[in-house]
C-alpha cells in the first residue's frame, strides 16, 4: 500500500514533469499509473498526493489546458523551477559546502543538510571532505524545534523564561528570529506583554514552547538585525579594566595587558581592553584570589556576586 | 510503512534516479554509502524504480535499470535527470554553516564561501522565502583577534606542509604559560571556540588547543612525525576520575561543553549529572568560574575547598 504510494508519486511526478500541457484530472486518472480506484476514492488520493508534491517544494502549476476547448483545470510541474540549476563549483567551493553541510550534528539542520548535500551530488558536483578543519554546533536545547518551528512559519508561542538571577516568568512571545551567538542559541521577539523586542537564551527556557497562533500570523520587522538585538543586551563594546593581580600570577592577563604597575610587594596594577563582560567574568572567576577587580563597577559587582553564590 | 515514511522514500528517489544517472557504473555498496542508506533499502529502492515511467509504462517508457553483477547502470530516465532545486530549509542550512565557517580566518577560504554562498541561493526554488528566512537566522562565532588569525595562518601553513610548530601556551588550570613543540594535524571549531587539534611533543600524546589561549607561533623546518589519524572528542586526557556534580539550569551548558552526562532528573530546578575530569585542580577552577551554578556533591573536600577559595577572593575585596 505505502509502496504503492511512492510509486504512484513518482510515476505522477514525471508524467507531470514530461507533458508539454496540462493533464486533466480525468486525463491523469486514465493514463497515470496507481489511480485504480473507484472515482470517489481517485479523487481524494489525487488531493492528498497534490500536498504531498507541494510539501516536497515540487512546483505544481494549475491552469486550462486549453482555453477554447477544455474548461476543466489541468495540472503540470514547471520542469525549470523544478530542476536543480547546473551549478558548477570549484575544488574549493566544494570543499567549504561538504564542511557546512556537516557543521550540524543531531539537530534540526542536519536532515535539510544532508539532503542539500545529496541534491548536489546528484547534480554532479564532485564534494570531497577537507582535511584540515572541521566545525560543529550543537543545539542540544530542548526547546529548539519548536522555536525555530515557530520562527520559519511565524507563530505566536508562549513558555516559562528563568532570567539570570533565577526569577521565573511566563512569557507570550512573537518570534522573529534565532541566533548562535559564541556558541549559544537565543531567541530575538515581541514580548506581547511588555510590549518590546526581547532576547531570550534558549537554555533558560524551563517549559515545553506551545504555538498560540496559526501560521503567518504576524511580520517581524522590516530591519531586523538579530546581531544588534544581542549587542544591545551584551553591553559588548569594549570596555577597559583595571585589575589588582598578584605577582607572578596572572599570565595571560598580563601578556594582554596594555598598561601596567607595581602597587605593592603582592600585587601589580594592570589595564586590560574587554568586550564579552560575561565571558571575561568566567577568565576571572577561574584564576580565584589572584585577581581583584578594581574597575569597571558592573565586572566588580559581577564578579563578587558570582564568589558570594560559590562560597555560600 | 506509514505515509511519511512513504513520502520520505518519494523524497529520496527523486535524488537517487539523478544521483544514478551522473554516476553511471557506480557500485551498490558505494551508491548506499553516498546515499546514507543500507545496501537493502538502495536495492528495494532500485526494484521499485524498476515499476516506474511514463504513461504507456511499456518498456519505451519504462525507468531501465540493471544491476545484478553489484554495479548499477541506468537508462530511460531523462525526465528526472535533475534533482529537485534545493528548499529553503536546506539553502539555510548550508548557508549559515557557510557563515559559522567564516570565523575561521583564512583569506583563501573567504572568497571560496563568498563564492559558494551566492551559487547556493542561485539553487533555490523560492528564492524571496530564502530571503526572508536569512534575515530569521544567525550565526555568530567569537571573532578572533588579529593576533589569533596570524597564528592560525601559520598554523595551516604546517599542517598543508607537514612540518612542525612551536607554540606559547598558556594553561589555565596551572595558570602557566608553556613552551611546546606540537605538529598541528586539524583546526576544529566547535560550538563558537577555536582550536588546534595536535600531535604535543611535550605531552607525548594528542591534545587540543585553545586557539585563544596560544600566545605565539614560531614555524619549525621539522617534519611531523605522526599521522593525522581521526580520534573522537577529547579536551582533557590523562587518567579520569569521575565526580558527582549538581547543575543549576544556567548551568547546562557544562554538561554539552565538557561532556558531563546527566543523571536521572528527581524534583528540583538542580540536575544530577556525572563528569569525568582529568585534573581536581582544573574541576575546583571550573566550579568558580561558573558561578554557584556548579557543585561537586561526591567530594565534600572539593566541596569545601571550592567554597574556601571563593572566601578568600572575597577577602581580598573586603580589605
Amino acid at each position: 500500500m505505502s509502496a504503492g504510494k511512492t510509486e504512484r508519486l513518482l510515476n505522477l511526478t514525471m508524467a507531470l514533469l514530461a507533458t508539454r500541457r496540462f493533464m486533466t484530472k480525468a486525463e491523469i486518472f486514465d493514463r497515470v499509473a496507481g489511480y485504480t480506484g473507484a472515482p470517489d476514492a481517485n479523487d481524494r488520493m489525487f488531493e492528498r498526493d497534490k500536498d504531498d508534491l507541494r510539501e516536497l517544494g515540487v512546483p505544481l502549476v494549475i491552469g486550462g489546458s486549453n482555453q477554447l476547448l477544455d474548461l476543466e483545470d489541468g495540472y503540470r510541474i514547471d520542469a525549470k523551477a523544478y530542476s536543480l540549476p547546473a551549478i558548477s563549483f570549484s575544488a574549493g567551493e566544494a570543499s567549504v559546502i561538504t564542511l557546512a553541510a556537516q557543521i550540524w550534528r543531531e539537530f534540526s539542520f542536519s536532515k535539510p543538510a544532508r539532503s542539500a548535500l545529496l541534491k548536489l551530488r546528484a547534480s554532479g558536483t564532485e564534494l570531497d571532505n577537507s582535511e584540515l578543519f572541521e566545525a560543529h554546533l550543537s543545539a542540544m536545547e530542548p526547546a529548539f524545534p519548536n522555536v525555530w518551528e515557530a520562527v520559519k512559519e511565524r507563530r505566536r508561542i508562549e513558555f516559562d523564561y528563568r532570567r539570570r538571577d533565577g526569577f521565573v516568568s511566563h512569557r507570550e512571545i512573537e518570534p522573529w528570529g534565532i541566533l548562535s551567538w559564541h556558541g549559544a542559541w537565543y531567541l530575538v521577539g515581541m514580548d506581547l506583554e511588555r510590549k518590546a523586542s526581547r532576547v531570550f537564551r534558549l537554555s533558560r527556557l524551563t517549559s515545553e514552547v506551545i504555538f498560540t497562533s496559526i501560521p503567518a500570523f504576524f511580520l517581524p520587522p522590516e530591519g531586523l538585525d538579530l546581531r544588534g538585538e544581542i549587542e544591545k543586551l551584551n553591553n559588548s563594546a569594549e570596555q577597559i579594566a583595571v585589575l589588582n593581580v598578584a605577582k607572578e600570577t596572572c599570565i595571560a592577563l598580563r601578556r594582554r595587558a596594555h598598561a601596567s604597575s607595581t602597587v605593592d610587594a603582592k600585587w601589580d596594577q594592570i589595564e586590560i581592553t574587554f568586550d564579552d563582560l560575561d565571558a571575561f567574568t568566567k577568565e576571572i572567576l577561574w584564576l580565584a584570589q589572584n585577581v581583584v577587580v578594581i574597575k569597571p563597577k558592573e565586572l566588580r559587582s559581577q564578579v563578587i556576586d558570582s564568589l558570594i553564590l560559590v562560597a555560600q | 510503512m506509514s505515509t511519511k515514511n512513504a513520502l520520505s522514500r518519494f523524497a529520496r528517489l527523486l535524488v537517487l534516479v539523478p544521483f544514478l544517472q551522473t554516476h553511471q557504473g557506480i557500485a551498490v555498496a558505494d551508491a548506499a554509502v553516498m546515499m546514507g542508506i543500507s545496501e537493502r533499502d538502495l536495492v528495494a529502492d532500485l526494484y521499485l524504480l524498476w515499476m516506474c515511467g511514463l504513461p504507456g509504462y511499456t518498456h519505451l517508457e519504462l525507468i531501465d535499470l540493471e544491476f545484478e553483477h553489484g554495479h548499477i547502470s541506468i537508462q530511460n530516465a531523462d525526465t528526472l535527470a535533475k534533482p529537485l532545486s534545493l528548499t529553503a530549509d536546506e539553502a539555510i542550512a548550508l548557508s549559515m554553516g557557510l557563515s559559522l565557517l567564516g570565523a575561521l580566518p583564512n583569506a583563501g577560504l573567504n572568497e571560496d564561501l563568498r563564492s559558494a554562498q551566492a551559487k547556493i541561493q542561485a539553487g533555490v526554488l523560492r528564492a524571496s522565502e530564502l530571503a526572508q528566512l536569512t534575515k530569521q537566522v544567525a550565526v555568530v562565532p567569537v571573532e578572533p583577534s588579529s593576533e589569533m588569525a596570524g597564528y592560525l595562518g601559520v598554523i595551516e601553513k604546517a599542517m598543508i606542509g607537514e612540518t612542525q610548530v612551536e607554540i606559547e601556551y598558556y594553561v589555565a588550570t596551572r595558570d602557566e604559560m608553556t613552551k611546546r613543540t606540537i605538529e598541528p594535524m586539524l583546526i576544529r571549531l566547535i560550538d563558537g571556540i577555536s582550536y588546534v587539534e595536535a600531535w604535543c611533543h611535550l605531552a607525548e600524546d594528542r591534545r587540543l588547543f585553545r586557539l585563544d589561549r596560544i600566545y605565539g607561533v614560531r614555524p619549525l623546518k621539522t617534519r611531523r612525525s605522526h599521522l593525522p589519524l581521526s580520534l573522537p572528542d577529547f579536551e582533557r586526557s590523562g587518567a579520569l576520575v569521575d565526580y558527582q556534580i549538581s547543575l543549576a539550569p544556567s548551568g547546562r551548558w557544562i554538561l554539552e561543553r565538557y561532556g558531563a552526562i546527566a543523571l536521572e532528573n528527581r524534583k528540583g530546578p538542580n540536575a544530577p549529572a556525572v563528569l569525568a575530569v582529568g585534573d581536581r585542580n582544573w574541576l575546583l577552577r571550573l566550579a568558580l568560574s561558573a558561578g554557584g551554578d556548579l557543585q561537586v556533591t561526591s567530594d565534600l573536600e572539593l566541596a569545601n575547598e571550592i567554597r574556601e577559595t571563593a572566601r578568600l577572593a572575597l577577602a581580598n575585596y573586603q580589605a
